[in-house]
């Protein structure tokens, strides 16, 4: 076991930031941890990193009490947090050399380790550049590197991706991938659902402070009734049809706007064939049909009752 | 040591900065100490000009213009002769030569402005300052004329205000104080000490504990006693390095003689409590401090108003007596009451030394106020973020 926490607790005045929390994560991982803004997971990870006290609950690391002075855990852990840490002042190598330095005292490793980090996040060409001349994505990419230039084992994403374009988004993503391929067992937090789709081999959904869901993809998707969302352009649209389609088996429920009708079906075979002979008897003219498996804000929506970015 | 090395490295970035404020205080004090202080008094005097008038109106405003600036300066009347006045003005036998057009007595009369015309050396300072003078003295003459004074009467009354002397009384304490070179010298140090002090550890410092820096920094496996004592090596280094610099600019501008002078310990004491009471206000503002701003408005604040008050940048006998009774809290007024007191030094007496230790306590005791202070809102504020 990587990180046990148990019944955690933190309370802001009268705001319960994270409520009876409880989670274990396993060596290897990729473990997403997902939510709204607001959820609790950044608190959290501060409480996990003991940089906030909690007010109750347990918080193991590697086996381990955590504590603000548990320095043999603290070793083997790298942070990448939302908000880029650097310093303007230093040079790409001078920062990643500088946080490799609180862990590593030896000069020649820590010089090996340092142009590893820089070749891993592709900065080799912007070594000698200070902060402020690079792109968002490259910087984004000079924080991950000052994370986890000491190659720790266990490494902790906060929101690593926000305010990234695509391009850079992806080679970060991969960039997890391949770290978790190393060895490392990850821990991610986001509120984009694609990217805990794509890379997190269990996930575990935050809100209000509480562990809503936890499972792979699958089984969360499983968790849910939902079984597909088909929609599909439509000329026209009567009272009569919506009935018409409501009746149909495993429909959940029926929307009609903008000329897009959509309906969301439970799991059962055969429901876009139904859906479409319906329409074909009633001689109504449909277009660009589109079938949807359930995704994770299905799963978050179905179990709050509110949509993962409200 | 990587962030006693980090600090010197975000340090060299803002060497700029600092080094604005050694060129402020190496200027100030060497002029300072190379001035002679006795020179000033004697040396004020009034330069006059040499004037010439034309008159072509041969009326009563020509003489009101010679009596009255004549006061001052050397006015003569001439005829209109360009080449003449040419020559004159070129030899610079001449600054300026005013033309009083025909009709000027009469516009005058009316309170109105008349048209002069002149010719002057280009270029030339004294003219412009002339020009000057003129033009208020025509708007008070005006200003009566318009009233129905007469204009006889109006320039009667101008040169008399003009005749009236203002007397200079020098304060026998402005070169009393200076003392010799090294006093004037040591004078300035409570500058450079808080100017340097508060930016080069203040500016560092709000780097170092940016909040996302320092959430990292502290989730890492170097213990904080071990941060906290790099940070504590490097201020103490930056701090014996300006220490060393003073002392050494001092040995310099001195010709070496400082290293034979009794005094040297004492002054080496007083300038010492002023450094901590620097580094701790560097302290100060670089843990409370959340923008580079706020640290150049704290530079720029305290070593202005705590060196002018101090009796740094002028002397504190200038001020009334609540002024400098107000100055007595600041760490600066003793500074320069030491750096008066040892300079003045013959034998070291008792009393002297009692004086000066305890007049020293008071930066001390800034510094361990402010040290002190600083760390209880450092405490508090980290209790209340998490």
């Amino acid at each position: 076991m990587v990180v046990k926490i148990e019944n955690l607790v933190k309370r802001y005045g009268d705001l319960v930031a994270v409520d009876h929390f409880n989670l274990e994560i396993e060596e290897g991982e990729i473990f997403g941890l997902l939510g709204p803004n607001g959820s609790g997971k950044s608190t959290t990870i501060h409480c996990l990193l003991s940089l906030l006290t909690y007010d109750k609950g347990h918080i193991e690391i590697f086996g381990k009490e955590m504590t603000p002075t548990g320095y043999d855990i603290k070793k083997d852990i790298g942070i990448i947090m939302q908000n880029v840490a650097v310093f303007e002042e230093l040079t790409v190598y001078e920062n990643i050399d500088y946080f490799c330095g609180l862990y590593i005292k030896n000069k020649a490793e820590r010089k090996r380790l340092v142009e590893e980090a820089i070749d891993f996040v592709g900065l080799t060409e912007y070594r000698k550049f200070y902060p402020k001349k690079l792109s968002g994505g490259l910087l984004r990419r000079l924080n991950i590197a000052c994370g986890i230039a000491h190659k720790p084992k266990l490494i902790i994403l906060d929101e690593p991706t926000v305010a990234v374009d695509p391009q850079s988004r992806n080679k970060i993503l991969e960039g997890i991938r391949e770290l978790n391929r190393q060895g490392a067992t990850i821990i991610y937090t986001t509120h984009y659902m694609e990217e805990v789709e794509q890379i997190c081999t269990r996930i575990a959904i935050m809100d209000k402070g509480r562990n809503v869901a936890l499972g792979t993809k699958d089984e969360l998707k499983a968790m849910i009734d939902l079984g597909e969302t088909i929609q599909m352009e439509l000329s026209d649209f009567s009272e009569e049809i919506s009935d018409a389609v409501r009746a149909l088996p495993h429909v959940i429920n029926v929307s009609f706007e903008n000329g897009l009708l959509k309906v969301r079906f439970s799991k059962g075979k055969h429901n876009l064939l139904r859906l479409l002979d319906l329409l074909k008897d009633k001689e109504i003219v449909f277009g660009n049909v589109h079938s949807e498996l359930p995704t994770l804000n299905d799963v978050f929506l179905e179990i709050t009752g509110k949509e993962l970015r409200d | 040591m990587r962030v006693f090395k980090a600090y010197f490295l975000i340090l060299n970035k803002y060497k700029g900065t600092v080094f604005i404020f050694f060129a402020v205080f190496m200027s100030l004090s060497l002029i300072m100490a190379k001035v002679n202080g006795g020179g000033g008094a004697s040396s004020f005097q009034q330069d006059s000009l040499d004037i010439a008038v034309v008159d072509e109106d041969q009326g009563e405003f020509a003489g009101q213009i010679r009596e009255y600036f004549g006061t001052h300066n050397q006015v003569t009347e001439m005829k209109m002769d360009q080449d003449k006045i040419a020559d004159a003005l070129y030899w610079r036998k001449l600054d300026y030569v005013l033309v009083i057009p025909e009709g000027t007595d009469e516009v005058l009369s009316k309170g109105e402005m008349p048209e002069l015309s002149c010719m002057k050396v280009p270029g030339c300072f004294d003219s412009a300052y002339f020009e000057a003078a003129l033009q208020m003295y025509l708007q008070k003459m005006t200003a009566l004329t318009g009233n129905g004074i007469s204009l006889r009467e109006a320039g009667q009354k101008l040169t008399a205000l003009q005749k009236k002397e203002t007397k200079v009384h020098m304060a026998s304490f402005v070169n009393k104080r200076q003392g010799d070179m090294s006093t004037r010298f040591f004078l300035y140090v409570p500058y450079l000490f808080i100017a340097v002090g508060v930016s080069g550890i203040g500016l560092v410092l709000l780097r170092l504990n940016r909040r996302e820096v320092r959430e990292r920094t502290e989730c890492s496996s170097m213990p904080m006693k071990k941060r906290v004592a790099e940070i504590t090596a490097a201020v103490l280094v930056y701090g014996g390095g300006l220490y060393l610099f003073v002392l050494v600019a001092a040995v310099v501008i001195s010709g070496g003689s400082i290293l034979t002078d009794p005094r040297l310990p004492w002054f080496a004491v007083n300038i010492f409590t002023m450094l901590l009471f620097g580094l701790s206000l560097g302290f100060f503002a670089g843990m409370v401090a959340k923008t580079d701003d706020a640290i150049n408005g704290i530079v720029n604040v305290l070593s202005l108003v705590l060196c002018f008050l101090g009796g740094v940048f002028v002397p504190r006998q200038f001020f009334g007596a609540g002024v400098q009774n107000v100055a007595k809290i600041f760490p600066t007024y003793w500074y320069v009451v030491n750096n008066e007191s040892i300079g003045a030094m013959k034998t070291v007496s008792h009393t002297f030394v009692k004086n000066i230790l305890t007049q020293s306590m008071v930066s001390l005791g800034y510094a361990l106020v402010i040290f002190a202070v600083t760390l209880v809102i450092v405490s508090a504020r980290r209790t209340s973020e998490a």
